[in-house]
């Protein structure tokens, strides 16, 4: 037992109400006058007497354990998460019993709202009862050969080339016309047909607009250089967590958040182990970084494109599993084949399975998918060369293949590629800033060479075209020689992207297999002692209630009427009682009531935060928030069957 | 697995097989894969096949099962057999066999049996099938003898294609032999490939052979094939070939190189009818009538005789009409020649159900590799535009420009320099405007041949061209097909039908007839034109066949 510093400092700065309920029921009556420290050491002094850790911790049911496990695993414990986290498992008014309870027995504690084990008994409560395996309740499997993922860099890589090559995609709304998907249908034969094929289609939408992989120009779509030269410096496993994560959301401003979480899945779930689905929900609740993944629909959401994208595999049992071929450091292997790329003489160009986008990149640009398949085929034709050629040149692209492909390129390519140059250079068309400089300004230019750096183009003497992007850096230099250019006109600075960063955070490492736990109760006869005492039959109860639930552990505990039992319970006919008991919670900020009522012939309970009474004609409404969701919540106080004030730090 | 355990085989998801030719198994897997599978291109790495229904209907039709089809892809597989593909195996060949087609005891009515009710109700209510199809109940039908073709055709449409067991007619028996010494005082012996041909056209003469398609590269021998299942078949035969020409290379080669009297080998073309046991016709004659509304008299041709055999030369040239009456007799055997089984018209599948099923297929490069054909080096000589034309070809329209470039003046001098070149090789100038050949016939002084050049004025200058007496000749597009040039050895093509690939290969087929040095193709085209971009889809069958073209730009000013 770890009776340091830091728990006296938490007992200490429990609420007085709190603080001294705690107190009657593990040492007794309070004498006054009192010290709040000595009582703390009575306190000590009694749970050390009296082997209280064995006994706490042994009292425990699996419902206490798992809760306490799920405190450990929910990045931020609070009650409304802890309840998320169970997936409507526990209803909301049990959970709080039940932390209440905890926080009773000593074992929690909460600070403004988010829960601790305490540090009395965290050590323990972490290697005797804190039960991953029971939490995330798996079964060992034998795992598979796996399936084949379909996201590659291949597939990004020939609907970069689609885009690209094919023309008149795109509606003035910037959506796809019904054409594109016609063709799509035709270029990827078999990618987009079966049961998942069109969820496969909307993750790939979703890794275009997300990762912001290119710019609609017109009726024409633009790769976005920056974004792609991100891309192929990424290792291909983190390049490919960019495109999952991007596949799974409708949004890039949590794109980080979700590369962090799904690379935490990834690298947490073990390759024999199938979950259920709620098991798996909370392990990816663990797991998470990201704040849209905090309700059941948008985890189940993710679930499902993990499963599309087969991250996961559902298996016949009805578990869920990783894809055991998934190796994010060895993702999509060559087996020894360096050469990713096949080029024929008749201008047939192939991806292997296992391009990258590094590789690959350049010849999407400049050539046209025919398509999609294990082997990808796409065609150089002078439209798509030419088509290259705006977005790189030439050179670049012929030293690629001719390194990637394995072979020198044929004579036939490589003069059809120069002439099909050639013929691109007779007309030009430049997209830049032009700079026009006077005569007795633009000798100052050629002498000093300041600008030359920025220059595409000097067609004639005195014009200059400039890099838009570049321009303020020129307009700079030319100020620095006394040249100061007004604006003709005015470009809008074209934005430059990057992909969002995210944090590396470790796995989780759990031990899967479920503890089996021995739980004890009543070690002693404690309710047939309570049978022989002189009491109320309300303070006998009261005391054979905490009994239950094992807070009271020791005969020394039990003393009747030293709880305010009277002011906890308002039920029946008792309406004055009902009354009395909701404004004296409404005076304590962290007092909840229970409310019990019939609607419908049906017994329902709400758990609220009461906000105030008002009086409309001969009636008394209770306005409150229903709890976890807090939402407005009234009644008429004379409808209520059962009224229950729940004391607690918790909120 | 690295890269050396790479098995050879890639099947993509869509049943297309790649091939890579560098693995150590490529043959091997070539050799098993190709009974179910056709043959796409054959480019210097990566072969393309694809398993097609006609193809595995094909391969079922010769008792491969589909177990067998996906051993052979699992057993050659680099990675896992998608699927969808062993299941479309699985689904299609599972078609062929539910519907049978037999004889009856009327020999000219024929029965259909199916396997199914479902099948049986589906065909019932086929409006195609209704004028040709009389249900008889109990899962049959009957038709006319002479609507099997038509009946074939329209169940392929439907997807179900038939197990034609009504037996082929044998027609009138005609025996001879081949001569081990020709004529012309040669060795003859049959090659392997031609004997393998053959052998999978006849195919022990079981129900669903005897009918059906080879193709072979121009110069392989394609007429040696044809006689060959004469020979097996030992029976009268009508042979039908592209030109007069042609009918005289076939009729020559017969005599040269069987036993057959020169008097039992009839012509019968617009000059000649005479009908003998083994008779050669022409298409243009077959298809001659006096106007569009009247009969095609020459039809008779096939009732005249009981053929037992029908050789369609050139097969991917057959006339439509030629298709109708070919539907009519599917009760004899019939084998059709080509090199390039493309169809303009994308009548490849009429091809298949009317003429019969691909039963050979062979690489070019293949046969260039063992020497059967001569290798052959393909150029494409790019020339500037004539000045003067250049104002012209700007405001042409698609079809002008086209025009415009292809008789560029500057290929004239080129000519004149590649036959300098090449002045002791036998070369054909090949082209497609009159007027452009003549012109260039005038300037180096060369015989023309055109469409109008009466046959005997054309057979004579073949004579002399192949005596050596004459060097050069200038042809118009009649000699794409079914002309025997064997020592040509230089092709110099000025201009051709646009993108026509079938065009390209049949004129480099010219020069391919095996002899002492190497064949060239030259391709003379005008830079930065139209005619560009045509020459490159003219290339595609043959580069897909792995020539190489060797591309060259010259220089106008060099050739002031």
């Amino acid at each position: 037992m770890n009776i340091s510093g830091e728990w006296r400092h938490v007992i200490l700065t429990l609420p007085d109400n709190y603080f001294f309920e705690l107190m009657k029921n593990y040492l007794g009556r309070i004498q006054t006058p009192f010290n709040k420290h000595e009582l703390v050491d009575k306190l000590a002094s009694f749970l050390s007497q009296h082997n209280a850790e064995d006994k706490i911790l042994n009292s425990l049911d699996q419902k206490e354990r798992l809760i306490l496990t799920s405190i450990e695993f929910i990045s931020i414990p609070t009650a409304k998460n802890i309840y998320d986290f169970f997936i409507g498992e526990i209803p909301f008014i049990e959970l709080c019993d039940t932390l209440k309870t905890l926080e009773e027995k000593l074992i929690i504690y909460s600070d403004t709202g988010v829960i601790f084990l305490s540090p009395l008994f965290a050590d323990q409560v972490r290697t005797e009862v804190v039960n991953p395996g029971l939490l995330y309740k798996s079964e060992k499997i034998e795992p598979t050969s796996g399936e084949m993922i379909w996201l590659t860099d291949g597939v990004i890589l020939s609907f970069l080339s689609f885009l690209i090559h094919q023309k008149d995609l795109i509606k003035s709304s910037g959506a796809f016309k019904k054409k594109a998907f016609n063709q799509i249908e035709l270029l990827y034969p078999h990618l987009f047909i079966d049961k998942d094929g069109e969820s496969r289609l909307t993750q790939i939408r979703r890794i275009i607009h997300n990762l912001r992989l290119v710019r609609i120009e017109g009726t024409s779509l633009i790769p976005r250089d920056d974004i792609w030269d991100n891309l192929k410096n990424l290792a291909t496993g983190e390049g490919w967590l960019y495109m999952v994560a991007a596949a799974t959301t409708e949004s890039t401003s949590h794109l980080g958040n979700r590369i962090t979480t799904i690379k935490r899945i990834i690298q947490t779930i073990p390759k024999d182990r199938g979950f259920y689905p709620d098991n798996l929900k909370k392990l990816i609740k663990a797991l998470n970084s990201d704040h849209t993944l905090l309700d059941n629909s948008s985890v189940t959401d993710l679930i499902d494109d993990l499963i599309v994208l087969k991250v996961l595999l559902n298996r016949e049992d009805g578990t869920i599993t990783i894809n055991p071929i998934l190796d994010l450091e060895n993702l999509n292997p060559n087996y020894g084949d360096i050469n990713p790329v096949i080029l024929q003489g008749n201008f047939d160009v192939t991806y292997k399975p296992w391009i990258s986008i590094h590789d690959g990149y350049l010849i999407a640009i400049f050539c046209k998918l025919k398509k999609m398949d294990i082997y990808t085929e796409l065609e150089l034709t002078k439209e798509s060369f030419i088509k290259g050629l705006t977005l790189s040149s030439s050179s670049k692209f012929i030293e690629l293949l001719a390194k990637i492909s394995g072979h020198a390129i044929s004579d036939n390519v490589l003069l059809t590629l120069k002439e099909w140059e050639k013929e691109t250079q007779k007309a030009r068309h430049y997209e830049a800033s032009v700079l026009l400089v006077d005569e007795d300004k633009d000798f100052i230019l050629k002498e000093t060479g300041i600008i030359k750096d920025y220059i595409i183009l000097n067609p004639s003497p005195g014009i200059y075209l400039i890099n838009p992007k570049e321009y303020k850096q020129v307009q700079t230099l030319l100020e620095s020689v006394d040249i100061y250019p007004i604006d003709k006109s005015h470009t809008p600075p074209t934005e430059t992207e990057t992909l969002p960063e995210y944090t590396d955070r470790p796995p989780l490492v759990i031990d899967w297999e479920s503890k089996t736990n021995n739980i004890i109760t009543s070690p002693e006869n404690l309710e047939g002692y309570i049978r022989d005492i002189s009491a109320t039959k309300d303070e006998k109860d009261d005391l054979v209630k905490r009994i239950k639930r094992g807070i009271i552990f020791t005969k020394e505990q039990i003393q009747p009427g030293i709880s305010k039992t009277d002011f906890s319970e308002a039920k029946g006919v008792n309406y004055q009682a009902k009354l009395r008991l909701i404004e004296v919670s409404l005076k304590a900020s962290n007092n909840r009531l229970e409310i019990n009522y019939v609607k419908d012939f049906k017994i329902h309970k709400e758990l609220i935060l009461p906000i105030k009474i008002e009086k409309i004609d001969d009636k008394k409404i209770l306005h409150g928030q229903s709890l976890p969701d807090e939402e407005d919540f009234s009644i008429d106080i004379g409808k209520i069957s059962l009224v229950r004030r729940v004391q607690t730090t918790l909120f | 697995m690295n890269v050396s355990q790479f098995k050879p085989l890639i099947v993509q998801g869509d049943s297309s097989l790649l091939l890579d030719v560098h693995n150590p198994d490529f043959e091997k897997a070539r050799g098993d894969i190709a009974p179910f599978a056709e043959l796409e291109k054959s480019p210097e790495h990566m072969h393309t096949y694809k398993i097609t229904p006609l193809s595995l209907w094909n391969a079922a039709s010769a008792g491969i099962t589909q177990d067998e089809i996906n051993h052979i892809l699992d057993t050659y597989s680099r990675f896992p057999v998608p699927d969808n593909v062993k299941f479309t195996v699985r689904d299609i060949i599972s078609r062929y066999g539910k519907l049978k087609l037999n004889k009856t005891e009327d020999e000219m009515t024929l029965m259909l049996e199916v396997e199914t009710e479902i099948i049986y109700m589906e065909l019932s209510s086929q409006k195609s099938l209704k004028q040709l199809l009389l249900p008889m109940g109990s899962l049959t039908f009957h038709l006319k003898l002479l609507n099997r073709g038509v009946v074939k055709q329209e169940l392929l449409k439907l997807g179900y294609p038939v197990k034609d067991l009504a037996p082929l007619k044998d027609g009138d028996p005609y025996k001879f032999n081949f001569r081990e010494t020709t004529l012309s005082g040669r060795t003859f012996g049959i090659r392997d490939y031609q004997k393998e041909a053959c052998d999978a056209f006849v195919g022990n003469n079981k129900p669903g052979t005897g009918f059906g398609t080879m193709v072979l590269p121009c110069g392989a021998g394609k007429t040696i094939v044809g006689m060959s299942v004469m020979e097996k078949l030992q029976t009268n035969t009508l042979i039908l070939t592209t030109n007069v020409a042609a009918v005289h290379q076939w009729i020559d080669e017969i005599a040269d190189k069987t036993d057959i009297p020169k008097e039992d080998i009839g012509e019968y073309t617009g000059d000649k009818k005479n009908i003998q046991p083994i008779t050669v016709a022409t298409y243009q004659i077959l298809v001659w009538r006096k106007n569009k509304e009247s009969e095609f008299p020459h039809f008779d041709l096939f009732r005249k005789r009981n053929w037992g055999l029908i050789v369609y030369d050139e097969v991917h040239l057959l006339p439509a009409p030629v298709f109708k009456v070919t539907a009519e007799i599917q009760a004899v055997r019939r084998v059709g020649l080509t090199a390039t089984l493309i169809r303009e018209d994308g009548a490849e599948g009429d091809v298949f159900t009317l003429v019969g099923p691909k039963r050979y297929d062979v690489p070019w490069k293949q046969l260039e590799t063992q020497g059967w054909i001569a290798t052959a080096y393909c150029h494409e000589i790019r020339v500037d535009l004539y000045d003067d034309d250049k104002i012209k070809y700007a405001i042409a329209d698609k079809r002008k420009k086209f025009r415009i470039a292809s008789e560029n003046p500057w290929k004239i001098t080129i000519i004149k320099r590649l036959l300098e070149k090449h002045k002791d090789d036998q070369t054909l100038v090949i082209g497609q405007y009159v007027s452009q050949l003549q012109e260039i016939a005038k300037i180096i002084n060369a015989p023309l041949i055109t469409g109008k050049t009466p046959n005997p004025e054309r057979e004579k200058i073949f004579d002399k061209f192949k005596k050596g007496e004459v060097k050069v000749i200038v042809v118009s597009k009649v000699a794409n097909f079914a002309i025997n040039l064997p020592d040509a050895s230089v092709a110099i093509q000025v201009s051709g039908t646009f993108g026509s690939r079938q065009e390209e290969a049949q004129r480099l087929g010219r020069i391919l007839r095996p002899k002492e040095k190497d064949s060239s193709f030259y391709s003379v085209v005008t830079r930065h034109t139209t005619e560009e971009t045509f020459a490159a889809n003219r290339q595609k069958f043959l580069a897909e066949q792995g020539y190489k073209y060797n591309i060259e730009i010259w220089n106008t000013k060099d050739l002031m």
